[in-house]
């Protein structure tokens, strides 16, 4: 229902590793070693706008309560979080506040809500010092109101172990999965209220797009419909109550009834970082199937303490923190020749995607409202 | 003359925080989808969930009603006919469920079923369609049934203390020599004679208000249908999902329109029961004499081993889902050799919030500082106005207190989700810089506590007798002498009551800040525990950090409850 | 002249309970009404204590007009028919709210009238332990130490034993009278009424016999 997004909080080893290298880097320059040599608010002299910096995310799982502290040290700035339930809550948030915006700094709209965010003008212009990017990264968008701080791969996940137990191959397109043996057995999490469902819905149109046939994507979404698909709020539904390949199976409330969901490519790879260099989930790589997520910080327009907003951009894109995405967000690293860890299998688990779908923003930022409401049509579900 | 315009005051105050924030939010509703909210409702059938979440939440909600009773009856039954040893202790714990934050409750019913859990173990496993419930499932072709009933279980278990409170006192209470005398009367002389004719009209009013309770508070179930059943929905489970889209311009205006119509109809659903729930209560009090406890259960006698075993039975689904939780917070699966270990590691990140932007310590700190300004405001502004319905009541002002009193009760019909929303889109019309103020929770919390506050100490005002004020007054005591004096100490356990229960109430509250944490940072402890729990859970410990987190939760609940325990007078029925 | 009551009318859920009356009170005169129960005798006293609005007519005390006074500015004691003790104090804290404030309290003379009304013994006792009488004589020693003008007594002996309720009334009178406060008693029992009052009114003639009565009180008011 409500955490539509993947990423994982540090865990204890990790934490570590990123608390300890904080402190050498601390110790090495004293402070960021950036732009800001100094802290951006002294208690001494100023007080003012930028002592408090105001950021509204969902509960991204890679910012603690030690970060933040680690960045009040280096800074002087303190954070106040306003959290909302998914990425979507923070457009909504933005857009219920337009007037009056509450927060300075808008953390992890994505490229598929970026352009409504545009067309709101609820964003402004950063001044931030970034480093070089990972080209991937700046291709859905490559202007200064937004910076990306991490991204993935959205595509389907399947049960290997229950699909071999019922004679069924890894589908090779999405039309399989209108067959009668995928009957109830797939799980979708909703592009209205979830990114990763929003993501490959998105997929799903350039992928019937690019096929001869007459098939628009909706009426592929509302065969599964009739194939008795499940639909759920989130992410977070699809894949721990439903999914029978992830750890949802040791969780509460777990059901079990699919053995195919949307979650990111490399999320076996995190399975097999957890569960010991194994897992029975695989990434199934369908060509135009699976989308390019970019994860964005982004100043909020009418929004205050410009300084910190620069500072905390960042700090993000420090080496020390943004190398660590993959353990302590379990997202990609934006920064440039940065893959995942080889710990565990979790990169030999986790395929980059070969043709991944190629709508540009824009074009999601403009049809977005009438997908949605044919989605929700051809499906009847949230 | 002046005094009169005084007392309205608080009346006025009461009604305003109320009815402001709700009418702001209607208004902004309408405004972005250009209907009114009569006309809201017949728009419900438009969104995809609309009509599903109304049958669900009207049927679950029967369902629960139903199932509360099933349960809570015999145990009543057997509490009030007999002599029990502990009977303070057995009553407080089948009264400890309800004063569970709804998010404790939810993460110890899926303790509870989880794989390896307590009930798994004992072979029913509620979440699979396997076995019974697979055959339960085909026969009613309701998909996973077992959630339904893992649902149904969790809110007969929560509003069991309804049955026990109301109910049972008033079986233990009933004068012997009645049903003796019908005994010797030809239409008594079956048991089934008996409970038609003499045990049903006594005991109806009673039974009838427990049930519209666990109605209403099982229809606006909203964080125990989030966890326990998360393919299903209620109207305010879906009012909470949707909310976070209402009230913007020209954006996803469905949402805006489901929150418009769903709220309307809920409340006037709310108000029909409420209203039915008050004039079966008012029946109630207009009552025949009634014996003094000890002296009915005498006259029947110990318990009979049936009973004992009932009763324990009851004790254990009482503290099971509570006990399993806390198991969960120390047993902790590890992932690579899918085997269990016991540490108390879980709690040491709760506590330091490793995993999470605050701590469960500061958490818990701010839900205290909520919990204690909710507490100070509700009483003080609970406590003005029922002395202002009392005021009029006894100054001949039959009918104005008459309709006062009815719309003190008005925002008993609120949930929590609307009264939330309702803070929300009403702030940010009128003074959006509150969004900034750390103390913003304090409205909602007081909003749905205040009208609980009324209804515990309007009786007490009501049943205090007014020779003492006027005994004080001829000893020559001023009225702010006899305020203190006379008043507050003879008032002393409802005041005791209504301040512990609007502390539990903003310690567990959920919907409201769900909703509102949506434009500040007010991180509470339950809502920790739902970030956590809504979290992806690829690493072991973070459920168990969410167990640890509720048990925090659910400590600091219990020792208020047991504070209240002990200043809570036995009185017939009620809360 | 105690008290003075002139042209008083009252009423209580719209029935006239005392219409146009007037009665008077010598300096430490006992006044008994006589009158069976409901009659509005009650209703009358609480008039005087200032609980119930008159709805004409004025009530003076030792010249004061009342009327626009409040209760507990109006230094007259009142005992219940039903002895009303605090149950959040014993019996100590019950008489030692006659005082306002605690600088005031003059523990001699709360002594000093404990043992003359015999309760010295029980003052540290909880008051759920009190008999009627027993209670009735703190109530009474609790209005005395308020040193009122005037005490209202509305039937405070009616549910006493007989014997008890002769021995009472008898020493209520002696306490009364020696410390010279007047006294409006109200009560249905002749006995008592003849063992207590300087003066006896029917009730019924209160409201029949207004002529006579406002002829009697010029008459006294001529002769005093």
């Amino acid at each position: 229902m409500s955490q539509s997004h993947p990423c994982i909080g540090g865990i204890e080893l990790n934490l570590q590793i990123i608390v300890s290298l904080l402190i050498v880097s601390l110790s090495f320059s004293g402070c960021l070693g950036t732009s800001n040599e100094e802290l951006v608010c002294n208690d001494g002299e100023d007080t003012g706008d930028d002592c408090v910096l105001t950021i509204v995310t969902y509960d991204i799982i890679a910012i603690t309560d030690d970060v933040l502290n680690e960045f009040t040290k280096q800074t002087g700035v303190q954070v106040e979080m306003i959290r909302t339930d998914d990425a979507g809550g923070i457009l909504e948030h933005l857009l219920l506040t337009k007037d009056n915006p509450q927060a300075d700094l808008a953390l992890g709209l994505d490229n598929t809500y970026l352009q409504t965010a545009f067309q709101f003008d609820l964003l402004a212009e950063h001044g931030a010092q970034i480093p070089v990017l990972d080209s991937k990264a700046t291709i859905p968008y490559n202007g200064n109101k937004a910076v990306p701080f991490d991204q993935g791969y959205i595509c389907l996940n399947a049960d290997t172990q229950a699909l071999s137990e019922n004679n069924i191959s890894v589908p090779t397109t999405l039309e399989e999965l209108t067959a009668p043996e995928w009957n109830g057995k797939t799980a979708f999490p909703s592009p209205v209220t979830s990114s990763p469902g929003r993501g490959f819905m998105v997929a799903t149109i350039d992928y019937f797009e690019q096929q001869s046939s007459d098939t628009t994507a909706f009426d592929w979404w509302a065969d599964m419909a009739d194939n008795d698909a499940i639909f759920t709020t989130g992410w977070t539904e699809a894949y721990e109550t439903h999914y029978t390949g992830g750890y949802g199976i040791w969780n509460e409330g777990h059901i079990g009834d699919a053995w195919l969901t949307v979650s990111y490519c490399h999320s076996p790879g995190v399975e097999a970082l957890y569960g010991g260099n194994s897992t029975i989930s695989a990434a199934v790589d369908i060509d135009f199937a699976s989308f390019s997520q970019v994860e964005y910080a982004a100043p909020v327009n009418g929004g205050g303490s410009k300084n910190a907003v620069n500072a905390f951009i960042e700090f993000l894109l420090t080496d020390e923190v943004n190398t660590n995405m993959p353990e302590n967000n379990l997202m990609y690293s934006v920064l440039e020749g940065k893959d995942l860890p080889e710990t565990n299998g979790y990169r030999y688990h986790s395929p980059v995607p070969s043709q991944p779908s190629t709508i540009e923003m824009d074009r999601i930022g403009q049809e977005m409202d009438d997908w949605l409401k044919d989605w929700r049509d051809s499906t009847n579900s949230i | 003359m002046s005094l009169r315009s005084i007392r309205s005051v608080p009346i006025l105050v009461y009604l305003g925080l109320m009815l402001i924030p709700i009418v702001l939010a209607l208004q902004r509703l309408m405004d972005v989808t250009g209907k009114s909210p009569f006309a809201a409702i017949f728009s419900l059938p438009d969104h995809p969930l609309g009509t599903e979440a109304l049958y669900f939440s009207f049927i679950q909600a029967l369902l629960s009603a139903g199932l509360t009773l099933a349960i809570g009856l015999p145990i009543a039954w057997w509490l009030g006919r007999h002599q029990w040893k502990h009977l303070n202790f057995i009553r407080a714990a089948l009264t400890l469920p309800f004063v569970t934050p709804t998010i404790v409750a939810a993460m110890g019913f899926l303790a509870l079923f989880k794989t390896g859990g307590p009930i798994e173990s004992i072979g029913i496993d509620l979440r699979f369609e396997t076995g019974l419930i697979g055959w339960l499932s085909d026969a009613t072709g309701i998909e996973n049934s077992g959630h339904i009933i893992a649902l149904l279980l969790a809110h007969a278990w929560f509003n069991l203390a309804l049955v026990i409170r109301f109910v049972e006192p008033k079986i233990a209470t009933i004068p012997p020599r009645f049903e003796e005398s019908i005994r010797l009367l030809p239409i008594g002389k079956t048991r089934f004679s008996r409970a038609r004719y003499f045990w049903w009209p006594m005991l109806r009013t009673s039974i009838g208000s427990a049930f519209l309770f666990a109605f209403i508070f099982s229809f606006t179930s909203f964080a125990l249908v989030r966890w326990l059943a998360p393919d299903l929905w209620t109207l305010e489970a879906l009012m909470a999902v949707e909310g976070g889209a209402a009230g913007i311009h020209n954006y996803r205006t469905e949402a805006s329109l489901l929150v418009l119509g769903g709220a309307t109809l809920q409340g006037i659903i709310l108000l029909f029961a409420l209203g039915l729930a008050g004039y079966w209560q008012q029946k109630q009090s207009i009552s025949n004499d009634i014996v003094s406890e000890s002296f009915a259960r005498k006259t029947a006698g110990g318990a009979s081993l049936f009973a004992r075993i009932g009763v324990s039975f009851a004790l254990l689904f009482a503290l099971a889902p509570l006990g399993s939780m806390l198991l969960s917070s120390v047993r902790i699966r590890d992932r690579t050799n899918e085997s269990y270990r016991w540490s108390t590691e879980a709690w040491d990140i709760a506590l330091t919030g490793d995993l999470t932007y605050v701590s469960a310590a500061d958490a818990l700190a701010n839900s205290i500082v909520y919990a204690i300004a909710c507490m100070v405001v509700s009483v003080l502004l609970g406590y003005a106005v029922a002395s202002s319905i009392h005021a009029l009541e006894s100054g001949g002002k039959k009918k104005t207190a008459i309709m006062v009193d009815l719309l003190s009760m008005l925002p008993l019909a609120l949930s929590g989700v609307m009264v939330g929303l309702g803070v929300l889109l009403g702030v940010l019309k009128v003074w959006p810089e509150l969004f900034q103020w750390y103390g913003l929770p304090i409205i909602p919390h007081a909003m749905l506590t205040t009208p609980f506050v009324i209804r515990i100490l309007l009786p007490a005002l009501r049943s205090l007798d007014s020779s003492y004020d006027e005994t004080a007054a001829m000893l020559g005591h001023s009225q702010f002498q006899r305020f203190l004096k006379v008043r507050i100490p003879l008032m002393k356990s409802s005041l005791v009551v209504a301040a512990t229960l609007s502390i539990a109430f903003s310690l567990g509250e959920f919907g409201a800040s769900w909703i509102l944490l949506r434009s500040g940072s007010w991180d509470t402890l339950p809502i920790l525990v739902d970030q956590l729990m809504a979290r992806p859970k690829y690493f072991e410990l973070v459920e168990p950090v969410a167990m640890a987190t509720a048990s925090i939760l659910m400590m600091v609940t219990f020792v208020l409850f047991i504070i209240t325990e002990r200043f809570r007078e036995h009185q017939g029925g009620g809360f | 002249m105690t008290i003075e009551i002139q042209s008083l009318t009252l009423s209580y859920d719209a029935n006239i309970i005392v219409q146009r009356c007037n009665l008077t009170l010598a300096e430490g005169e006992i006044l008994v009404i006589l009158g069976p129960s409901g009659c509005g005798k009650t209703t009358l006293l609480r008039a005087i204590a200032g609980f119930v609005k008159p709805d004409e007519g004025t009530i003076r005390l030792n010249g004061r007009n009342l009327n626009q006074i409040k209760p507990e500015d109006r230094n007259i004691g009142m005992l219940f028919q039903r002895p009303v003790l605090f149950p959040h104090k014993d019996v100590l804290g019950n008489i030692l709210f006659a005082y306002q404030k605690k600088k005031d309290r003059d523990m001699e003379k709360v002594n000093e009238i404990m043992k003359d009304i015999g309760i010295y013994t029980m003052k540290n006792q909880s008051i759920e332990t009190l008999s009627g009488g027993e209670s009735q004589r703190v109530v009474l020693a609790r209005a005395l130490l308020t040193n009122p003008e005037l005490l209202l007594l509305d039937e405070p002996l009616s549910s006493l034993d007989l014997s008890v309720r002769r021995q009472l009334a008898s020493e209520i009178r002696t306490t009364l009278k020696s410390k010279n406060i007047a006294a409006i008693h109200v009560t249905h029992d002749h006995e008592e009424a003849a063992i207590i009052g300087d003066r006896i009114i029917e009730w019924n003639e209160l409201h029949l016999l207004e002529s006579v009565l406002i002829q009697a009180n010029t008459d006294e008011t001529t002769s005093g």
